[in-house]
């Protein structure tokens, strides 16, 4: 519906994968994602671990977690060879906070990354106080 | 609270779900009869009526008005009850807060969700 991806600041990073608000938020309010951005908090685990630990089919896991990996949000930090001598890739999450904000009829987003790269989707967040509580 | 918790989280989810969203946005100002949303904002029919059914019953949306077509038929209006959502994301936990138009027991308040630690 005609949102547009707005970057303001220095430290935003210069891609946005085209995605809107509405898929950017749902890349956190997505079941399986939540749970896989969870999985990954500060801890290094494998697609396999979280299919098991957090009850999500393994093939959807695989999917969500290239998603998720795809949109920066976690990233793989190390493949690491099992006893079967099969790789098997450990996954850490890059997301410090994320903000999803619905007023006035609007949706915006905002995702800051570890690396401490902020990205915007949906407008302007000048002025927002998000710490407002 | 385990429960209360899924429920606020299916709350959440419904409120970025891509039709509930636009049927959102579309009743925000003015009550709208499905069809007209339907039409307006490209969502199939049965789909928007059955969004639209979830959304009242979660308390987004509310019958503001019958109205007679010309026709004979009666219509219901919708109208948004949402005034502002906003989910955040700090330190490994998820915590939604909503406003609504209406008195409501959840209105503005923090809602943890289950986090990294409880997870």
């Amino acid at each position: 519906m005609g949102f547009e991806s707005v970057e303001n600041g220095g430290s935003v990073s210069p891609e946005n994968d085209g995605m809107n608000p509405l898929q950017a938020s749902q890349l956190l309010t997505d079941e399986y994602s939540a749970k896989i951005l969870l999985a990954t908090y500060k801890r290094r685990i494998s697609a396999q671990e979280i299919s098991l630990r957090y009850g999500i089919p393994i093939a959807a896991c695989y999917r969500k977690i290239r998603t998720l990996e795809e949109a920066g949000l976690i990233t793989c930090v190390d493949r690491i060879l099992t006893q079967k001598g099969k790789r098997k890739n450990l996954y850490t999450s890059c997301l410090k906070n994320a903000y999803i904000f619905f007023e006035n009829g609007r949706l915006r987003a905002r995702f800051q990354l570890a690396t401490g790269a902020v990205r915007d989707f949906g407008g302007d967040w000048n002025g927002v106080d998000l710490l407002k509580q | 609270m385990g429960t209360d918790a899924m429920r606020e989280k299916d709350i959440s989810r419904l409120l970025t779900d891509e039709y509930a969203e636009r049927i959102l946005v579309a009743t925000q100002a003015n009550p709208r009869s499905v069809q007209e949303i339907s039409d307006k904002h490209d969502i199939p029919i049965a789909a928007c009526y059955r969004k639209i059914h979830e959304l009242e019953n979660a308390g987004f949306l509310r019958c503001a008005e019958i109205v007679t077509t010309p026709k004979g038929k009666t219509m219901k209006l919708y109208r948004s009850l949402l005034k502002s959502a906003q989910l955040v994301y700090e330190e490994g936990v998820f915590r939604v807060k909503f406003e609504f138009d209406y008195d409501k027991d959840i209105n503005g308040k923090w809602i943890e969700l289950n986090g990294a630690r409880t997870a």
